[in-house]
């Protein structure tokens, strides 16, 4: 394994200080992988800035010595986009925490970008206000990461994911400038240069703050929970509940398998271990308009053939409704080593035909797959679930994957909804994308990054 | 110019349009060479392969209502290029919320096609009628509802470009969750055709809200509008567009008070419910109350007010900004000839942090010139220090020269025309200049 040169490391040391650069091998271990553990590497070494001053010397003096750089959160992601290879040495942004300014009369926050999603909602609740992104692991997730996604979350359904709400970021190049893209009511030259920038994975540059919207939290709030005999049912409930012209603040569905892996964790939440589908359907806004939307929905979940509509009443029923979807990844990790979240997207209508096709694909591998959703949005999750040391069921996982993929794509669908191809996909993309859209992104990245020096070997295949 | 070039290209009558009317396709007075209407993708393409082989400037075009809007440039264009007549809708999934379309479909077209299913695409740009959904995309004009469902960039699910060197590029999809690659389709919203001609979208749609509902306040000493339209945008309530009108615009006969007008979009159970919180919150009761279509219609006739305007002009702030520089309009006042009654005009998106502010009867004495373009400037200053912006959307020619559309880009200039050089490399739609550019700072690999 490569070390970082002794010099280098005391000129790194001088800038962050002495505790904040790590390159002994224990130290490294916990940035060997993201939440994709099927792929791990441990990176040259780990420096932890503080400040965009900061930053900005660390990657100067990195550029300088020609080390590629990548930028890390919280590690929560599931495409290996934080993934660093021997030679490469990771920024991350764990100090960068705190929560520059609320600003409740422009209805607005800005932040370093290691601050936790769930934190600057916390933040902002006495004031009235919320960020409405919420990607599933907002207690863990940062907004730096959630920016260089475009992540989503159950209810950006009604809401819109990440880009709708980054109005402003300060971001480091890899050679170490620092630019001010944006901003609320800043409009210099007219290309959105935010827009560009969230979803980058980490390959244009390094956001060191992000301006972001807060909404007013929504008045009241209503959920139900609709069970199903088969997965199909949910998926036609969601079409209905959609055409008619509801929109659910969140519609999220669970399978069979999950409901069982729940139910048999310590986080059940008394779903019927019988039932094939879960779906949860939440409503958000003014007290009066939502008691009619309710009874709509209840209604179309019952014509879809739901056999049991359960509806909360108090805050903790709410959550109990919630815990199916909530806790789904946790409780898979105890029935299996290893979990791979495809994250492929189709146009809501065409779920039930998809989802009929991903069970074949998993009877004929042999795979458990288990099926945890953002259905509203057509955004499928299924995990697959595997042993990462048994090396002929991790072929099985690859050529299954591919399938699934391939059955959303041909279903008018995209790879990944919002968790990014990251090193994970790159090989897929030219299932959505074609050699010139592939080469023009490359060349957008290169006048962000000319030098390449950023999150190598991310998101474009190697060949383009 | 050799026509007959295009003439090969573009075999059906009328497709080449060489002599026009004086005022139709022009720029500031002068036209280009020929107008060309494509009917297909391949006709773009091969439009611009010609345009480039014979060093030609182009300009893409819709309908041609706005092309000088924002145009600095020294530059003749030899060849507007309009996508007009690629107008089908192609397919509308209802139950998937969204609409594939040719980008020369005009937003009213697209809202008529969607009522049937109830559903409609929330953008309410200035002179919508006849704007293409193309220009809509390219210039990112939106009006009042951008407040409540933001910006065109929002609602763009999918596009296909063809850039300056004739590549067709197709980006996104047709799903609201897309995150395969780089967001190119992010650049397009706003690129004034400098990065190439859309010719396809496909948008995100909405469920047609239930009751659409205005109340129009009038604001007094203790009321002032901004202070109105602040306290109205604490409603703990989502509301779709607060904006403030100056005396003179919109209503007939014309007010001679800024007023506030809110609009609720929601289900018929919570529009009565929404109206109250509001009321609640300012603690005045409105000058008058507008349901459906007469709702729509006054949004309607609010965003075609610069029909005859000398000069509109964007002024963007934090929303808590919109107030001081609402005052500062004040110093427009002497560009204004003889005042008949109301001198400046103002349309604010509060709560987006947006003011637009027209000049209809620009002072053309011997000094205009000097005195407008000092006045605009030192606005364009003070904004500044406010952390805003003001663009100079539409003026006569020589004050747009001497302002410029845009202020200073300064730090993002290179990445600026980086991005003109990906996607136009032979610079021949490069006639809409952004900020004057610097020399090269980067090498590329
Ligand atoms: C249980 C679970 C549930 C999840 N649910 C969702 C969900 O509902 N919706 C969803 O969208 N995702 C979901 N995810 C995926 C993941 O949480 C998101 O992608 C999240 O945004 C990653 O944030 P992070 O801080 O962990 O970033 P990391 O994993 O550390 O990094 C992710 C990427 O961002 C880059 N990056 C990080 N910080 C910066 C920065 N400051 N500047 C530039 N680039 C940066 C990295 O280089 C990397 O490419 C889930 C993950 C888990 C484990
Ligand atoms: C009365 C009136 C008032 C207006 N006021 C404002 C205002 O205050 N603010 C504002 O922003 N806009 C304003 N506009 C412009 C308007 O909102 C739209 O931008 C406009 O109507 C464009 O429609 P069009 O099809 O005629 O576009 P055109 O005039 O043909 O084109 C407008 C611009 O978009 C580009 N473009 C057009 N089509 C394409 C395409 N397919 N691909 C790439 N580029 C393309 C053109 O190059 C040009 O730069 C106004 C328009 C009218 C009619």
């Amino acid at each position: 394994m490569e070390s970082l040169p002794k010099n280098l490391a005391r000129d790194l040391k001088d800038i962050v200080g002495s505790n904040w650069v790590l390159s002994d091998r224990d130290r490294l271990l916990a940035y060997e992988s993201d939440g994709l553990t099927a792929y791990r590497s441990k990176p040259l070494a780990v420096v932890l800035p503080e400040t965009t001053d900061q930053v900005s010397r660390v990657f100067k003096l990195l550029s300088r010595n020609n080390i590629k750089v990548v930028p890390r959160g919280a590690g929560t992601g599931l495409s290996g986009g934080a993934l660093a290879d021997p030679t490469a040495v990771i920024i991350g942004t764990s100090k960068m925490n705190t929560i520059i300014k609320l600003d409740p009369d422009n209805r607005r926050a800005v932040v370093q970008p290691g601050v936790i999603n769930a934190h600057l909602s916390e933040a902002a609740a006495p004031l009235g206000l919320y960020y409405a992104p919420d990607p599933a692991s907002q207690s863990a997730c940062t907004i730096g990461g959630n920016v260089a996604e475009n992540s989503g979350g159950p209810h950006c359904l009604k809401y819109g994911v990440t880009s709708r709400y980054v109005t402003g970021l300060t971001i480091v190049t890899y050679e170490g400038e620092i630019l001010r893209l944006g901003g609320l009511g800043r409009e210099r030259g007219s290309y959105d240069l935010v827009g560009v920038f969230v979803g980058s994975e980490g390959c244009f540059g390094m956001a060191t703050e992000v301006e972001v919207k807060l909404l007013p939290k929504p008045e009241s709030v209503r959920t139900l929970l609709a069970i199903f005999d088969r997965i199909e049912d949910a998926g036609k409930a969601v079409t209905s509940i959609m055409a008619r012209g509801l929109l659910p603040a969140a519609l999220e569905i669970i399978d069979g398998a999950t409901i069982r892996a729940v139910e048999a964790s310590v986080f059940a939440g008394g779903y019927p271990v019988d039932a094939n589908a879960a779906l949860v359907v939440e409503f958000d806004g003014i007290e009066k308009g939502l008691g009619a939307d309710v009874q709509k929905a209840i209604s179309d979940c019952k014509k879809a053939g739901a056999t049991e509509v359960r509806s909360a009443a108090t805050s903790e029923e709410r959550q109990k409704l919630w815990q199916g979807r909530k806790k789904a990844f946790g409780a898979m990790g105890r029935i299996a080593t290893d979990l791979l979240v495809q994250d492929a997207t189709v146009p809501r209508s065409r779920l039930p035909e998809v989802l009929m096709k991903i069970s074949e694909i998993g009877e004929r591998y042999d795979l458990n797959i288990a099926n945890v959703f953002h259905a509203g949005d057509g955004n499928l999750h299924p995990n697959i679930l595997f042993d990462r040391s048994d090396s002929e069921e991790l072929q099985k996982v690859e050529l299954a994957s591919t399938e699934i993929m391939k059955v959303c794509v041909a279903a008018g669908g995209t790879i990944t909804g919002e968790h990014g191809v990251g090193h994970d996909k790159k090989s897929y993309m030219p299932l959505v994308c074609g050699v010139d859209e592939m080469k023009t992104m490359k060349k957008v990245k290169t006048v962000f990054d000319p030098y390449h020096g950023m999150n190598p070997g991310k998101v474009l295949p190697t060949d383009i | 110019m050799d026509t007959n070039l295009l003439k090969q290209i573009l075999p059906v009558e009328g497709q080449v349009l060489e002599n026009f009317g004086e005022t139709d396709w022009s720029l500031f007075g002068r036209q280009a060479h020929a107008v060309v209407f494509p009917h297909s993708e391949e006709e773009v393409t091969s439009i611009l392969s010609v345009a480039n082989e014979n060093n030609w400037n182009c300009m893409p075009a819709g309908n041609g209502t706005w092309l000088e809007g924002c145009l600095n440039t020294d530059r003749d264009v030899n060849l507007v290029l309009s996508i007009s007549k690629m107008n089908n809708i192609l397919v509308h999934e209802p139950d998937n919320l969204f609409v594939e379309l040719e980008a020369g479909v005009t937003l009213e077209q697209l809202q008529a096609t969607l009522r049937s299913s109830k559903q409609w695409l929330p953008l309410d740009p200035p002179g919508a009628n006849s704007s293409t959904m193309g220009a809509i995309v390219a210039t990112s004009s939106c009006g009042a509802l951008q407040t409540g469902f933001g910006k065109p960039r929002d609602h763009v699910l999918g596009a296909t470009l063809i850039t300056g060197d004739g590549k067709t590029l197709e980006l996104g999809g047709k799903t609201v969750k897309n995150v395969a690659g780089f967001d190119l389709l992010k650049l397009l919203s706003g690129s004034w055709g400098r990065f190439g001609v859309i010719t396809k979208l496909v948008m995100r749609l909405h469920p047609l809200p239930e009751a659409d509902r205005t109340l129009l306040f009038s604001s007094n000493q203790q009321h002032p509008g901004p202070r109105l339209a602040h306290d109205i945008m604490h409603t703990p309530a989502m509301l779709q567009s607060i904006s403030i009108l100056s005396p003179g615009l919109g209503e007939e006969p014309e007010s001679k008070d800024t007023r506030v007008a809110v609009r609720i979009l929601e289900s018929e159970a919570a529009v009565d419910q929404v109206e109250a919180l509001i009321l609640e919150q300012v603690k005045i009761s409105p000058l008058k109350k507008m349901n459906g279509l007469e709702s729509k219609k006054f949004f309607e006739r609010l965003h075609n007010v610069d029909e005859n305007s000398d000069v509109v002009i964007r002024v963007t702030s934090l929303p808590s900004e919109v107030g001081i520089l609402i005052d500062q309009l004040e110093n427009l006042q002497h560009l204004v000839a003889e005042k008949d009654g109301f001198g400046i005009k103002f349309l604010a998106h509060s709560e987006s942090g947006v003011l637009i502010v027209l000049i209809d009867n620009l002072k053309r004495d011997e000094n205009w010139l000097i005195q407008s373009t000092k006045a605009l400037l030192k606005l364009r200053t003070s904004v500044e220090n406010y952390g805003g912006s003001l663009t100079l959307l539409h003026a006569p020619e020589d004050l747009i020269r001497a302002v410029k559309p845009w202020g200073s880009l300064s730090e993002v200039e290179t990445l600026f025309s980086g991005l003109e050089k990906v996607f136009d490399p032979t610079g021949i739609l490069s006639q809409r200049e952004l900020p004057k550019r610097k020399t090269e700072g980067r090498q590329c690999l």
